[in-house]
């Protein structure tokens, strides 16, 4: 049958692929060399990636551990330098400036804070805990600075201050007036409320460190609230203690 | 990653070195070209550096490089807008296993019967060209003649290997 028969192509195939002849050595060099470094390339690029990947967990380990595993490590200091000011009125920016020991610091930054009544507070004898500035939850920055110190090892307490208008300011028929010292200034306010609560085991609180009560004392001066929280085991004497010590 | 890297580069070099011949050949037979088979080569080595990794079925690593390979041929006629049919059960699956195929080794030893009875010098120009792979330009060069004189020879010699294993 004429479609069985052998062509010319597929004599020079047949031919061809029982031949013995190849590729010349230098072509095979030429081409395993391109292939080997095509090979380390890519191990490369896994090898960074990997890296990156690795580097990113760690990261992001990193950042759990400190923001939800890791309790403040409280600093051992002789004196803490609290300086609140204003840095701009107009946008209501302000700083706040916590110095330890006098060569360490820590900044917190807000927009809408706006007092001069604790420039500059001084606060002796207490370890500082942390210094954190609150946000709201859309994530914006709220206009409230919250301090929280250590006194004696393991008592917390907390200096808040938020901006707040005189006619806002809410004063429960129970408070106390109380005047406080701050930089040889008297400052007078109204003791709030102390009050012993329940706390939650999984709560800040809880975290770091308090038990089973927890007490307030707020002030209401110069269009500044600021309150003093304790997590732990302060009576209310301590509290007028701290206070007093804010000079 | 370099005890990796270097088991890779092994594995590799080692299937290189067993099937880069068979590739070139295979390519060569359907290009006639040196360049174009090397390229070939090269392409297909380069593509199964890509899928390697992806690549389990070990035992079947020589069909798997020829289906590479007819891929770039593929591709290179594409580009070429050649229009080529390639038998590809021929191709693929009298390559697919280590031992020739019967057949082939059948109809290549009659061939070599047959370029026996060639005058010497067609059986030059067919051995030269088909079993050494050497271009036109080189034949030339050996046996002293122009390329187009060896274009001629080569014909004539293909119609007569033709005619004669086509002989009942």
């Amino acid at each position: 049958m004429k479609s069985k028969e052998i062509n010319e192509n597929k004599i020079i195939e047949v031919l061809v692929k029982n031949s013995s002849a190849g590729l010349d050595e230098t072509s095979k060099k030429k081409i395993l060399n391109n292939i080997n470094i095509k090979l380390r390339n890519k191990y490369m690029k896994k090898y960074i990636f990997g890296s990156v990947s690795l580097l990113t967990l760690v990261f992001v380990g990193l950042f759990v551990f400190n923001t939800y595993l890791n309790k403040p490590e409280p600093i051992v200091i002789n004196e803490v330098v609290a300086q609140l000011k204003t840095q701009d009125t107009s946008t209501g920016d302000a700083s706040m400036k916590i110095a330890v020991d006098d060569h360490s610091s820590f900044n917190a930054a807000q927009n809408v804070l706006s007092f001069d009544v604790l420039v500059p507070t001084t606060v002796k004898g207490g370890q500082l805990a942390q210094v954190q500035t609150a946000r709201t939850f859309d994530g914006s920055k709220s206009d409230s600075i919250y301090t929280t110190f250590a006194v004696d090892g393991d008592m917390y307490f907390q200096l808040n201050e938020m901006k707040t208008d005189p006619e806002n300011v809410y004063v429960p028929e129970d408070s106390t007036k109380v005047t406080l010292m701050i930089n040889g200034k008297e400052l007078e306010g109204y003791y709030v409320k102390f009050q012993e609560t329940d706390i939650d085991p999984n709560s800040e609180m809880a975290l770091y460190g308090g038990t089973s009560s927890k007490s307030e004392l707020s002030f209401y001066a110069n269009g500044v609230q600021f309150s003093i929280y304790e997590f732990g085991k302060l009576t209310q004497n301590d509290l007028v203690s701290i206070a007093n010590s804010l000079k | 990653m370099n005890n990796l890297l270097i088991n890779k580069k092994k594995e590799i070099e080692n299937i290189f070195r067993e099937y880069a011949d068979d590739i070139y050949r295979f390519a060569y037979s359907k290009t006639l070209d040196s360049t174009i088979s090397e390229e070939i080569v090269s392409d297909t080595f380069n593509t199964l550096v890509d899928v390697y990794e992806n690549y389990t079925d070990q035992g079947k690593i020589k069909s798997f490089l020829f289906g590479i390979a007819l891929n770039k041929l593929r591709q290179y006629w594409s580009n070429k807008k050649i229009k080529k049919v390639i038998e590809f059960d021929e191709d693929i699956h009298s390559l697919e296993v280590n031992t020739p195929s019967l057949k082939r080794n059948r109809l290549f030893n009659k061939l070599i019967k047959i370029l026996d009875t060639l005058p010497d010098k067609y059986k030059l120009v067919v051995k030269l060209r088909f079993l050494e792979l050497k271009s036109i330009k080189e034949v030339a060069n050996t046996i002293g003649t122009t390329q187009s004189n060896v274009t001629t020879i080569q014909n004539r010699a293909l119609k007569k290997i033709r005619e004669k294993v086509n002989e009942k």
